[in-house]
């Protein structure tokens, strides 16, 4: 077993991310795009930051 | 021309703003979601657009008219909002007879909602003995019984044992492939993902979004997971290389 890291790359492709790596040499064992879900976006539109550490 | 319209939509309770300002757009064909936390307005907006409330300021009407305007409200526009009731003694079929009459629509459309959301077999039994999910499908039957080109839903899931959510998925999507309208209030974001086209959210009272859902989530950001033994290259991320990259910590797997 290897140890792998896992790594978050934004503005960027998975194709970008491949072709830098293959240039590079660098083993890739997974790599997939990930979109916000509407949960994310939902929350990331209606938080008030200001609210948020209030208590009850 | 859009199927709904609300324009710099206001209402007021006093100094309180339930709905400021607000405005967009629902185009037939769809599904679209109408989303915002609770108190965020989605009822009062509802509301002003069935016409059970006035406006402090603004439009909202349907097909180009108020709801007070048009000339068949029942055989246009179809509506459950969640405080639907009904009479508990009644069956259901005798409630969507009553609904029918009133939609100047034959009986026989009555059997045929029955059948459409999944209660042919209730059709006599009382409704006070019904379960929260089979009211929701009361309501939805009552909606659909003059056959409306447009459904106004609020929290129409709710009650839903999960097969009744994908049944209503399958069912309001077919509907807006007929080429009518489906505004629909929904916290279950997870199932909103799954069963509109376009969301309209929002907050406290203003609009904060409105949007195809692919677009919405996309212009969020996307990220480029990778799962690598060398998240570094000589010490130096190896991805830092992309044009204007940014990345996380890495986290450590085995």
């Amino acid at each position: 077993m290897v140890d792998t890291d896992t790594i978050e790359v934004t503005v960027s492709t998975p194709e970008q991310v491949g072709v830098t790596a293959a240039k590079l040499g660098i083993p890739i064992f997974e790599s997939r795009l990930e979109t916000s879900s509407l949960e994310d976006v939902f929350f990331r539109l209606t938080s008030h930051p200001a609210e948020e550490g209030r208590t009850p | 021309m859009a199927a709904i319209e609300v324009s710099r939509l206001t209402k007021r309770f006093g100094s309180l703003s339930a709905v400021t300002d607000l405005s967009f757009s629902v185009a037939p064909g769809g599904v679209t979601g109408f989303l915002g936390p609770n108190g965020a307005g989605k009822t009062t907006t509802l509301r002003l657009l069935l016409g059970l409330m006035a406006p402090t300021d603004g439009t909202a009407t349907i097909s180009g008219r108020s709801y007070a305007e048009l000339t068949d409200p029942l055989r246009e526009v179809g509506a459950v909002l969640e405080s639907a009731s009904f009479h508990p003694g009644r069956t259901a079929r005798a409630h969507l007879r009553l609904q029918a009459l009133a939609a100047d629509v034959g009986r026989e459309r009555v059997d045929a909602v029955l059948d459409l959301v999944g209660l042919a077999d209730s059709g006599e039994r009382r409704v006070g003995g019904f379960s929260l999910g089979m009211r929701q499908r009361l309501g939805l039957a009552t909606a659909l019984i003059g056959d409306p080109s447009i459904l106004i839903l609020d929290e129409p899931a709710n009650g839903l044992d999960p097969e009744g959510v994908r049944w209503l998925r399958d069912l309001l999507r077919n509907i807006a492939a007929q080429g009518r309208t489906v505004f629909v209030s929904s916290h279950l974001l997870a199932e909103v993902a799954h069963s509109v086209d376009h969301v309209v959210i929002i907050d406290q009272g203003h609009l904060v979004a409105d949007a195809p859902i692919d677009k919405l989530t996309a212009e969020r950001g996307e990220i480029v997971r990778v799962r690598t033994p060398h998240p570094t290259n000589c010490g130096t991320p190896w991805w830092a290389k992309e044009p204007t990259p940014a990345w996380s910590t890495p986290t450590r797997s085995r």
